[in-house]
């Protein structure tokens, strides 16, 4: 089974659970996803998830100036943004947890 | 500085995938497709950093997939509509219309300076039209004008700056970072064209203007590098300063010191003053005893005649023209603007207090002791 499938459900919620370990730019997340073993996401499919979470209102975003390339806008949790994290977790494990006694007997 | 990302990409072939990205994306919100685009940008450029400083366009595209594949997952995970087939046909109106909006201001900008050089102030005002005429056309796009900047030509032109790090590079950034100065030499510029020529209040006006003109000038600066929309405005007024600036350098400050000349050098002044304050347009002699007399011709220290009819405002043209050499009392003559023309009154009965202590009816040793007492009294006012 595509992994990249399952993953387009879960996405917001990996987005937000490594923005919740602390800020970061769009980089930093792929990274810290990669980092994490979801190896198979997309680039543009995180910054795409970026941009709507940030839409949504559940993301602030800063600029920080850079003397390398271009500004760094990173993308900061705010408190909607925890409160749908703690809901999504929740039903996240929920959701596992059902999976999982479905599977069980694989 | 903010307006350096656009060019902060070394990668021609990062800037290429950037542009294909922004192609992809036309259909979306201007400002929304800058807010992605500057994401991207930032991507592009930690990739390029983790892929060893310089990539081509295929090792960008082996780990993104093309541009507009890179976009479409964008899409799709940011919950815009997908990209409608008719995107790219649509983007083309956006270029007649960035294009108007970019010809509006250069067109006026030169339109402006022909007028100038001409005198022709229909050229002038024209060229000022026009460049406001592009406002309307960049103000609904965002502060980055991304239509403007996704125009083939603009992009060659920044793409024509020269790369970082070299000596072309440094002269560019050197010149740059004169702009404050500017920002300083066009408020002196509009204080003298509002204050002192337009206005003609003479150097109070202008460094009154200029304390209001210098924070506004550096506001509109800041504001202008952070919203591009503002060149529109801007580089027109910016033309005029440079026309006024340039004028004053070659004039060499004429306006505000011509007006303020007239003002405090009397000797500009003609006919006779009284401490150049009270103008002396008629004598009236009388004897001792304070009977007017008439017929009195009238010499100073050196022997010269005593002329009070400098000052009336009376051309040759006029019919009653003053006599200068007429004998005192004269009359005066005044400027009637109902006929336009000179206007001559009789001297009219005068009672003048003479004063009574100095007995002595000669005249002619007296005036030997007044006169060293006046000089003393006229320079000391003054």
């Amino acid at each position: 089974m595509d992994t990249s499938q399952l993953l387009k459900g879960v996405l917001d919620l990996a987005v937000l659970a490594v923005l919740d370990k602390g800020d970061g730019y769009g980089y930093e997340v792929v990274r810290g996803l990669r980092a994490a073993g979801l190896g198979e996401v997309g680039d543009a499919s995180v910054y795409g998830t970026l941009r709507r979470l940030y839409n949504a209102g559940l993301l602030t975003s800063y600029v920080v100036p850079s003397e390398e390339g271009p500004h760094r806008k990173y993308y900061s949790l705010n408190a909607p943004g925890r409160e749908r994290l703690r809901e999504m977790a929740k039903t996240w494990r929920a959701f596992a947890e059902t999976m999982e006694g479905l599977v069980a007997a694989v | 500085m903010t307006d350096d990302t656009t060019v902060r990409l070394a990668s021609p072939a990062a800037e290429e995938y950037l542009d294909g990205v922004r192609a992809a994306l036309a259909d979306l919100p201007a400002p929304e497709v800058a807010e992605i685009l500057d994401d991207v940008r930032a991507h592009l450029a930690d990739l390029t950093a983790e892929l060893g400083g310089e990539v081509d366009t295929d090792a960008l595209t082996a780990r993104l997939g093309p541009p507009s594949a890179y976009a479409g997952e964008l899409r799709a995970a940011a919950g815009y509509p997908p990209a409608e087939p008719a995107a790219a046909a649509a983007a083309r109106p956006g270029y007649v219309r960035a294009r108007l909006a970019l010809a509006a201001p250069i067109a006026g900008a030169l339109l402006f300076l022909l007028g100038v050089a001409a005198g022709e102030v229909a050229f002038v005002i024209t060229g000022m039209l026009l460049a406001v005429f592009g406002l309307p056309l960049v103000i609904s796009d965002g502060p980055r004008v991304p239509s403007v900047a996704a125009l083939p030509e603009v992009r060659r032109l920044v793409a024509a700056r020269p790369a970082p790090g070299t000596q072309g590079r440094r002269f560019a950034d050197f010149v740059a970072s004169l702009q404050p100065a500017w920002w300083l030499a066009r408020a002196v510029a509009a204080a003298v064209l509002v204050g002192g020529l337009l206005a003609d209040g003479g150097l109070p006006a202008v460094l009154l203007l200029a304390i209001v003109a210098v924070p506004v000038s550096i506001r509109v600066g800041h504001l202008t590098r952070r919203d591009r929309r503002w060149l529109w405005a801007v580089v027109p007024l910016n033309g005029l300063a440079a026309v006024v600036l340039l004028w004053l350098l070659a004039a060499g400050l004429p306006g505000p010191s011509s007006a303020t000349s007239a003002a405090s050098d009397p000797p500009a002044l003609p006919g006779l003053w009284q401490d150049s304050e009270r103008q002396i347009r008629d004598i009236r002699p009388v004897d001792a005893q304070g009977n007017p007399l008439t017929g009195v011709y009238l010499f100073d220290q050196d022997g010269l005649p005593i002329d009070t009819s400098g000052g009336a405002e009376c051309g040759p043209l006029d019919g009653a023209v003053p006599d200068g050499n007429a004998a005192y009392p004269r009359g005066t003559w005044d400027f009637d603007p109902r006929t336009g023309s000179c206007r001559h009154t009789p001297p009219a009965p005068l009672v003048a207090a003479v004063p009574t202590t100095p007995a002595p009816v000669e005249v002619a040793p007296p005036p030997a002791v007044p006169a060293p007492e006046q000089p003393p009294a006229v320079p000391a006012p003054r």
